[in-house]
């Protein structure tokens, strides 16, 4: 695989402000740099986790091109095996697969009334069109997993749905929304697990059994929780907060497979409830879990068969 | 009207030297809330529109968030024999510079450039133009994020919301901060080596 210099950084992303990129570009953009600056050992933490397949199969092209062309090393760790195929040498840590999840498909809740309906909706940014026109229903208790590789506009889509950036178009909900940002995870207050759940504690439940029922230690500060704990602290708030509809922007990032195994079984305690949940990702894998899957490509949503 | 620039930078001031006075007399959160309600009092008074008033507010509690991270360099820095006082003089002259620089230095020009008086000021000021940055995209976000989850259910809604994103979006400014510091710092001492 040869690779022109020149041409290593597209345009499209040089005409955009770093802070605007999404996770997966920013990511991958680092990796065009550290390309450009012939380091002769290059260190790769977690790419699976920021790159969608393609986007993730052209980085391994990359970097073994790079390796050879410069006599360098580079050296990638990763929950993953995907590297093997393109790596000389694979040391594994553990024994751990990224197949844990798999036989876990989410049952859909058969309460069947209309949570979320989208026509012809679509979102504006600085008076340009970001998401084209869109139609979505969403039932109760349903889990609908929106696919798309870095830079598809999965975040845009999120905030557009909560209403929380201009748009167009019909959107009617039968209760509330709740959005899970992608970044930063820890988006609560540095306080006791047990206190920020009481702030959102609208079902008025005991919160020593919501936090034993859902896996989180009442008494840890939320900022020593791990990524995957604070994903569930924010799940847990979902419920507590007694919302219909849970958005989740990129929930496995940072993820290893146990890890994405429990927030499958949270969500579907979640749709066990009646809440809707509908997540986006780049993670094909993880998506096939869910009954519906929809294609996000530049801003254009397509059912997948 | 002020002009814009101007503005900002005396209100900079201002919210510097307020928050100059909270860590010298290391006052309680209702005291900053008392503070910043005068703040904004002066900035009405200076018949400043609303839009800067809301930046008044990001840069108000940056350097609040700011003033805790040099602080953290200046005790890693073993300097602690120093009053707090100094060390917020020092904080207030850290500010003031990295405004000046921020519109015109990139960060890692300002290591390189501030290095040769110390390793350490180089990064407080490559981290405060870093933050002055990163303020207000944070900020918009956490309020977003509490605009859409969180439901006081009561008249007081939005001041609600306002207040819990502020206690959030402090305590994840100094988690950034921090995070920030020690990768400068590392960076820093891998280009430069250790400061003597």
């Amino acid at each position: 695989m040869h690779i022109n210099q020149s041409s290593i950084i597209d345009n499209n992303l040089l005409d955009k402000s770093l802070h605007k990129l999404s996770d997966g570009q920013l990511y991958l953009f680092l990796v065009k740099l550290a390309y450009l600056q012939k380091a002769k050992l290059l260190l790769l933490d977690e790419p699976t986790s920021h790159l969608d397949e393609s986007t993730y199969n052209y980085v391994m092209g990359l970097m073994k091109n790079y390796a050879e062309a410069n006599d360098s090393i580079v050296i990638i760790v990763d929950h993953r095996d995907d590297a093997a195929k393109y790596a000389d040498y694979v040391v594994k840590l553990d024994n751990v697969q990224d197949n844990c999840y798999e036989d876990l498909p989410l049952v859909r809740n058969k309460q069947g009334d209309t949570a979320l309906v989208l026509e012809n909706y679509s979102c504006f940014h600085d008076g340009q069109r970001t998401i084209n026109p869109i139609s979505l229903e969403v039932k109760r208790g349903e889990a609908v997993a929106i696919y798309g590789a870095n830079g598809s506009r999965k975040t845009t889509l999120m905030w557009g749905i909560a209403c929380s950036i201009n748009c167009k178009g019909t959107r009617r909900l039968s209760g509330k929304v709740f959005i899970i940002p992608q970044t930063p995870i820890y988006w609560f207050d540095n306080v006791p697990v047990a206190e920020i759940l009481q702030k959102f504690n609208k079902r008025k439940e005991n919160i020593k059994y919501v936090a034993e029922r859902f896996g989180l230690d009442e008494n840890l500060m939320s900022y020593n929780l791990s990524i995957g704990k604070a994903r569930l602290l924010s799940l847990t708030l979902a419920y507590l907060s007694n919302k219909e509809v849970v958005l989740i922007d990129e929930p496995t990032i940072g993820l290893d497979c146990n890890s994405k195994k429990s927030l499958l079984e949270t969500i579907q305690k979640l749709i066990d409830e009646g809440i809707s949940i509908i997540i986006t990702t780049h993670d094909m894998k993880f998506a096939l879990n869910f009954e519906r899957r929809y294609i996000l490509n530049k801003g254009t949503l397509v059912e997948m068969q | 009207m002020i002009d814009k620039d101007v503005s900002r930078t005396f209100l900079l001031i201002v919210s510097t030297l307020f928050v100059s006075i909270i860590v010298i007399l290391n006052l309680n959160m209702l005291v900053l809330l008392a503070i910043a309600i005068i703040a904004l009092l002066i900035s009405l008074l200076l018949k400043i529109n609303v839009k800067s008033m809301l930046k008044f507010v990001l840069f108000f509690q940056g350097f609040f968030t700011l003033s805790s991270v040099i602080a953290q360099i200046i005790v890693f820095d073993k300097i602690v024999y120093e009053s707090l006082a100094l060390s917020n003089i020092k904080m207030f002259i850290f500010v003031i510079l990295s405004f000046i620089f921020a519109k015109y230095v990139t960060t890692t020009g300002l290591i390189k450039l501030f290095k040769r008086i110390s390793v350490n000021a180089a990064v407080a000021i490559a981290l405060a133009v870093k933050f002055m940055r990163f303020f207000p995209a944070t900020w918009s976000f956490v309020y977003r994020t509490y605009s859409v989850n969180y439901d006081p259910g009561s008249r007081f809604s939005r001041i609600k919301i306002l207040i819990i994103s502020v206690k959030a979006f402090i305590n994840l400014s100094l988690y950034s901060a921090l995070q920030t510091a020690e990768s400068l710092a590392t960076r820093s001492t891998i280009i430069f080596g250790e400061e003597k």
